[in-house]
């Protein structure tokens, strides 16, 4: 055994596995031992072995500062238990018996208590009343205790009656703490809250909060918060509301009370509310009905307002409190607004063409009562008119009369009243084209999808959602185009122009029998311009739809989504109302130029141009337009102008731009069926000035000016006497005069409506082919 | 003001036309180069307008208005034509029927007043013998550009027998006066020889006597009713 002892190696083996009383111990057992193999740095060692498994560092300075030491050189020992770990945190290389002895002052007995299960009385009676000491004491046993490793029995024994101390210890503590709550003692519990989060009982800290703070203990819901008509209650959900924020405000409060910010609860505490509570009232609101999920904005907002913008400031949540409130919020709402959402389109879709639907009907309702009352009307007339029967309601009696007449004549009266009654038909509809298209509906059906974007909107700061609120409000917008084009403004744009085209003035004034108060010289394109009119705000409203609730709102980007289908059918809307108001002017302008034929054909008298120069009233007559066309500008004048203020420029020109053209047609066709004399060529002059004066100085359409322009040296032509002959066949060579207007086979068609055609046609042909027809001989 | 104005009256053949002269319509013609003013001086005449930026006529426009002189109403009809014609089948169109004309000018362009011999010319070939004819020089607004003084426009219509007036359609200057002595000279003329015109017949040389309407300043006053001078 003596033997053993002389290997160092051995030694240091057993040295390593001793408690500190053994190995104190075993250093004495010999000289050798003692001098040479545990002395020095071996030994050393053995202590910093200890110190660091106790936490503490190591350091390689070889000066020694280190206060403590000093201190300890002096025999003042100043470290107490429960600073001691905070004091010292490094230990010089060569010194850690030094160290270790201040530990081994402070915590050994502890630990003897604990060997020994003495555990009454554990503490100094000066720490008796300060659970807080006594916890960090605890904690610092344990750490302490580490050093002891190498004698594993001992140390485990230290360990478990620890633990069990400190069991007992975290029970009275809780039991305080229920005692002072009860008594309303906050600050205290705060003492003891305290006490456990230096235990590491976060846990049992928690637990007694919650216990504190549980919802439904405190608080009593209502089983629902909408009407028996399925309207939600919005005033019994922000009370609702309202009580919940209290509550969580009277919590916030208790855990800046109870927990300041050593430990943080509130956080934890609010996503447990909201998982558990909101999500449950949530549930309770809108249940397996999708319906109610309409209401999901207003009931988001009031959450965010009550649950989230009128809580309290935490200190224990930090500054950036409301903020982490609102992001659990939209985490876990995240699902239902997403619900939500995807329906929004589909139900939009619903409402509005149940809408157009139901306004188609009563529109067609209405027609049909009215096309019944025209009838009923136009039948009384024609039977009052025929005297065939005195009382106009008595069905009965006029049917049986109706069988009295001589056939041919019943007959007769039938037809005219069927006659009658379409074209009046025709008539009273084209007055009703403006109402076709109900602006107020369009107007409501617009104002519901914005309605319904700024719904979505609400949800425009929930990160996650964002995206699917942009394609659900385009969705939207697209439905709301495609539904104001096919369920109500192309049928009555179609219908509009189906009416236009059957009209016929002509005809509709040859009906005898005519409702009272309906207008029978309807004129179609004044219907017509009302509708266009409604079409184009129909536009602006969109228009101003698109802007406000998708650019502005960032639902779409103008720049990056130019080919984007919103986009697209926006425009293909506003193409098509182009080609309805293209095709129906084009239309009405067929109308006008058939009256202006109808007016150059009924109105315009052969003299007009081509007076009987026997006539004497001839030379009496004043120089100004005729009768005809006076009618003619006036006709054209009202017109014209329909579309000012009505449609934008472009169209308006394009419009004004055509009937000039047509009308210059109808002047060349017009000039072409009548003879002219050289006395009557003043009086076409006259009213050739009257049509230029309309359009350079009225109509403003430059393009169209120099088109009558010509026709003002058309004019020309048949003021030229006929013993001029040959100057005039100069004038229709030359080209130049009629700034290419009309062509010299024109210009000859014109000429030939002279009166004396017959006797200048010989003299006019030599000057422009160089010989006439009959200067041919055969040789 | 210089306001000579001298009428050349020839009864000559002009009594057919000139018997209806109460119940048909006076016809004058304005004529002259393009630009001188004669659509404004007509529009000025009529319903006192006057277009800064108007276009030069196309073809020719009418215009009437009635006027009273010595307490009858004589209905005046005034063609306005395109200064720039160049056919002179057109223009002796516009002449025909004419029983006054008004050649004008602009007193700020020589080249318009030289071409008055020409228009005076044309007339005098197209028009009636005995056709009334006023000398014009308007834009008398412009005298600060002016080019043609104002004697010797007088002279050259004293020497043609011609009324003249210097007018300003802007200022709306003498246009009213112009064109009254005119139409007051065709007035005259016919009425003081109405009775003769039976007998008279075409015995009358070509050039008639000149009737001096107003008097210029230098002379002492005399009304216009037409003295020979």
């Amino acid at each position: 055994m003596e033997g053993l002892l002389k290997v160092r190696d051995i030694v240091v083996s057993i040295a390593n596995n001793l408690n500190t009383r053994d190995y104190m111990n075993f250093q004495q057992i010999n000289k050798i031992v003692h001098d040479d193999h545990l002395n020095g740095d071996v030994d050393d060692k053995y202590w910093a072995r200890k110190l660091l498994l106790m936490g503490l560092r190591k350091t390689y300075d070889t000066k020694i500062p280190d206060s403590h030491l000093k201190d300890n050189s002096d025999n003042v020992l100043r470290e107490d238990s429960t600073e001691v770990f905070e004091h010292i945190r490094t230990f010089p290389s060569g010194n850690a018996k030094q160290i270790f002895k201040l530990f081994y002052r402070c915590f050994q007995p502890y630990c003897k208590k604990l060997l020994q299960n003495n555990l009454a009385h554990f503490f100094p009676d000066k720490y008796d009343d300060d659970p807080v000491v006594q916890v960090k004491i605890f904690n610092y046993i344990g750490r302490y205790n580490k050093s002891n490793i190498n004698d594993i029995e001992e140390f485990q024994r230290i360990e478990q009656n620890l633990v069990i101390l400190k069991e007992i210890f975290v029970n009275s503590v809780l039991q305080e703490m229920e005692d002072n709550f009860g008594v309303a003692k906050y600050e205290v519990v705060s003492k003891f809250i305290h006490v456990l989060l230096l235990c590491h009982e976060e846990k049992n800290a928690i637990e007694f909060f919650k216990s504190k703070a549980d919802f439904s203990l405190e608080m009593d819901m209502p089983d629902s918060h909408f009407d028996h008509e399925g309207l939600l209650q919005v005033e019994s959900l922000t009370n609702t509301l309202s009580s919940m924020g209290d509550f969580l405000n009277s919590k916030i409060k208790l855990v800046d009370i109870l927990f300041e910010d050593r430990y943080p609860v509130v956080l934890q505490f609010m996503e447990g509310f909201i998982q558990e509570t909101v999500l449950d009232l949530i549930n309770v609101l809108f249940g397996s009905d999708d319906t109610k999920l309409t209401n999901m904005p207003t009931v988001y907002r009031q959450i965010k307002e009550k649950l989230c913008d009128e809580l309290l400031e935490s200190k224990n949540a930090g500054p950036d409190f409301h903020k982490t409130v609102k992001e659990f919020l939209d985490m876990y709402l995240e699902p239902i607004i997403i619900k939500y959402m995807n329906i929004q389109p589909q139900e939009f879709e619903r409402e509005v063409s149940k809408q157009f639907e139901s306004y188609r009907k009563e529109a067609a309702m209405k027609e049909k009562e009215t096309n019944e009352q025209i009838y009923n009307s136009l039948k009384d007339q024609s039977f009052d008119g025929s005297n065939i029967t005195d009382d106009k309601n008595d069905f009965l009696s006029s049917f049986t009369k109706i069988f009295k007449l001589p056939n041919n004549e019943k007959q007769k009266t039938q037809e005219q009243l069927q006659l009658a009654y379409n074209l009046n038909l025709i008539s009273n509809n084209l007055q009703n084209i403006k109402t076709f298209v109900s602006l107020d509906l369009c107007y409501k059906v617009v104002q519901k999808a914005q309605h319904k974007t700024d719904e979505m909107y609400t949800f425009h700061e929930v990160k996650n959602v964002v995206g699917t609120m942009r394609l659900k409000c385009q969705e939207v917008f697209k439905i709301l185009i495609n539904q104001l084009s096919s369920s109500h403004v192309r049928p009555a744009f179609e219908k509009a122009m189906t009416l236009l085209k059957q009209y016929d003035s002509n005809e509709i004034q040859r009906v005898e029998l005519k409702l009272e108060g309906v207008e029978t010289q309807v004129e179609p394109l004044v219907q017509f311009t009302e509708l266009i009119n409604i079409g184009d705000i129909i536009l602006q409203m969109i228009s101003i739809f698109y802007r406000d609730e998708l650019i502005q709102k960032n639902m779409i980007d103008k720049n990056r989504d130019f080919l984007n289908d919103v986009v697209q059918a926006k425009k293909s809307f506003e193409i098509q109302l182009d080609d309805y108001v293209a095709e129906g002017l084009n239309i009405g302008i067929n109308k006008l130029m058939d009256e202006v034929e109808f007016v150059f054909n009924t109105v315009q008298i052969p003299t007009d141009f081509n007076p009987d120069p026997k006539d004497s009233d001839f030379s009496r007559r004043e120089i100004k337009p005729t009768q005809c066309a006076e009618k003619i500008v006036e006709l054209l004048s009202n017109h014209s102008f329909l579309l000012t203020g009505a449609t934008d420029k472009g169209t308006i020109d394009v419009y004004q731009q055509e009937i000039g053209e047509r009308f210059f047609g109808e002047v060349v066709k017009h000039i072409k069926k009548n003879f002219i004399s050289a006395d009557g060529a003043i009086f076409l002059i006259c009213d050739l000035n009257c049509y230029y004066d309309f359009v350079a100085y009225k109509l403003k359409q430059k393009n169209i000016v120099p088109l009558f322009a010509a026709l003002k040296n058309v004019a020309q032509l048949y003021i030229i006497s006929g013993k001029d002959s040959k100057e005039l066949g100069k004038m229709i060579s030359d080209v130049g005069r009629f700034h290419g207007i009309f062509s010299q086979e024109e210009i000859y068609e014109f000429v030939e409506r002279r009166s004396d055609w017959v006797r200048v046609k010989r003299d006019v042909e030599k000057v422009m082919y160089g010989l006439g027809v009959k200067d041919c001989t055969i040789m | 003001m210089i306001t000579t104005i001298c009428l050349r009256v020839c009864f000559v053949g002009i009594f057919d036309e000139t018997r209806k002269i109460f119940t048909n319509w006076v016809i004058v013609v304005l004529i002259g180069d393009s630009g001188v003013g004669k659509s404004n001086l007509l529009s000025r005449f009529t319903t006192n307008d006057f277009n800064m930026e108007s276009k030069s006529t196309i073809g020719v426009e009418f215009a009437t208005r009635t006027i009273e002189v010595e307490g009858k109403k004589i209905k005046a009809q005034i063609w306005d034509t395109a200064g720039q014609e160049r056919y002179r089948a057109i223009t002796s169109a516009y002449y025909r029927g004419a029983v006054g004309a008004l050649i004008v000018y602009d007193i700020s362009k020589p080249s318009s007043y030289e071409n008055c011999n020409h228009w005076l010319t044309e007339l005098r070939e197209n028009a009636d013998d005995n056709v009334a004819v006023g000398l014009i020089g308007n834009k008398s607004d412009l005298d600060h550009l002016r080019a043609v003084p104002t004697d010797e426009a007088r002279n050259f219509a004293q020497e043609n027998q011609l009324l003249f007036t210097e007018t300003s359609a802007l200022k709306s200057e003498n246009v009213e006066l112009a064109f009254r002595e005119l139409i007051t000279a065709i007035y005259q003329m016919v009425s003081k020889h109405q009775v003769d015109l039976g007998d008279s017949g075409n015995n009358n040389a070509p050039k008639g006597p000149t009737i001096s309407l107003t008097p210029a300043p230098n002379e002492h006053k005399k009304k216009s009713s037409g003295n020979c001078c």
